[in-house]
């Protein structure tokens, strides 16, 4: 009788593991946690940082698009294409409904980069418009090692592209305008985040930050174009 | 009513009856994750059809761009609108899928001729085909990677157990990945 509840006890806890264990996804990308990423820190320590910030911040304000920017030294044997799409996507970058996300990524050590465009955006920026920006506005200043000046005019082509054409369906007013939340979710999010606050010691800290400054949970299908800069 | 009792007898058909749940929920998120890997491979190979279509019909402007400049070969561009009738007359996806094989060595002697040339890569309408052509190329290439990625998993996970007890009780059936073993090709 003992053996028969044993085994019955490992068999419900091999199908809760098949469970639990179907949704596992492994990710090898970078995490996104803010406008611009830095990694190689060439635009993180320049003049232009807080400029590209800004063009990020307005566009996201006026259109809901959210426009980030990965530098890295390498995709590896990746084409910077799968890779921008790759993480893109991972990272979900732009509104869930709209898939309104766009993602340069720049890949300093290749001399490669890519402008990744939302799914929703398709038909704003086209293939031709995002090729022709990278070539005029970034590869310039790239070629010179100024990623920083280059990756501003390059985003502020592409806002000011979008804010042209995009048409925002409605603009909702929030408690606080820079969190996209109503006072009932506002208060619970406060309250579950005081309790933890509490039970962890303050160590939610540490997540907090990340957590504040979401990307989305928009989609890309591998459209947007990108090119080559002298290294 | 009879007194309910915590004798042997009723705690093993408590836990026979708690397996019994457990086995009905996993049974049913097991098919629920099937339905919705099978979903994934038609979507993503919807989208490459798509995508497919959408390069075809970039065709046209392609040939009339490139037909301006004596650098590209008469008789690639003639090949080239040649194997667009074969595509919009054929019959089935796998015709389709040789058909744009075939187009696909085409465009590349055409990019070849095009990247040897710094004057054609100008501004202008030839440039943007070319860039529209290569996003169209970029989409194939995904939806091509995740279409593989999702016949692979449906594939290892109908056969593997317990998956494969859903999968032979509802007739889940190995999904063939049309591009054969060599998904770059």
């Amino acid at each position: 009788m003992r053996q028969f509840t044993v085994l019955m006890a490992l068999l419900a806890a091999a199908l809760l593991l098949g469970i639990s264990s179907s949704g596992i996804v492994t990710a090898d990308y970078p995490v996104l946690s803010d406008y611009i990423t830095d990694e190689e820190g060439v635009v993180e320590y320049s003049e232009w940082y807080d400029d590209i910030y800004w063009v990020c911040e307005v566009l996201e304000r006026g259109t809901s698009t959210v426009m980030a920017i990965l530098v890295i030294n390498s995709t590896g044997d990746e084409e910077i294409a799968m890779y921008a799409t790759e993480v893109f996507n991972e990272n979900g970058i732009g509104q869930e409904d709209k898939d309104n996300g766009v993602l340069i990524v720049v890949a300093v050590g290749d001399g490669t980069y890519f402008v990744a465009v939302g799914l929703g955006l398709e038909g704003v920026l086209n293939d031709a418009k995002v090729g022709r920006y990278g070539r005029e506005q970034f590869e310039p200043y790239a070629d010179i090692g100024d990623y920083g000046q280059g990756l501003y005019y390059l985003a502020l082509w592409i806002g000011a592209e979008i804010e042209e054409h995009y048409e925002e369906a409605e603009e909702k007013d929030y408690p606080i305008d820079w969190i996209p939340l109503e006072w009932p979710q506002l208060l619970l999010a406060i309250a579950v985040t005081g309790i933890i606050l509490v039970l962890t010691g303050g160590r939610l800290i540490i997540w907090i930050g990340p957590l504040l400054r979401n990307l989305g949970k928009g989609k890309a299908g591998g459209g947007g174009a990108g090119g080559v800069f002298r290294k | 009513m009879a007194d309910f009792e915590f004798g042997p007898r009723n705690v093993m058909l408590m836990i026979i009856g708690l397996v019994l749940l457990i086995f009905i929920i996993w049974m049913g998120s097991t098919y629920n994750k099937f339905v919705q890997m099978e979903e994934d491979i038609d979507g993503n190979w919807n989208e490459i059809m798509n995508q497919e279509e959408r390069k075809f019909d970039l065709i046209p402007q392609l040939v009339n761009q490139s037909e301006q400049y004596q650098e590209f070969e008469k008789s690639t561009l003639e090949n080239i609108t040649a194997l667009r009738t074969q595509w919009m007359s054929a019959g089935s996806d796998e015709e389709r899928l040789e058909v744009s094989d075939e187009m696909g060595s085409l465009i590349d002697d055409i990019i070849i001729t095009y990247e040897a040339y710094p004057y054609l890569q100008a501004e202008g309408p030839l440039r943007a085909v070319m860039d529209e052509m290569a996003g169209t190329e970029n989409r194939i290439a995904y939806r091509r990677t995740k279409y593989i990625e999702a016949v692979k998993d449906y594939n290892a996970g109908i056969k593997k157990f317990p998956g494969v007890l859903v999968a032979n009780m509802f007739g889940f059936e190995e999904r063939e990945n049309l591009y054969g073993s060599s998904p770059g090709s």
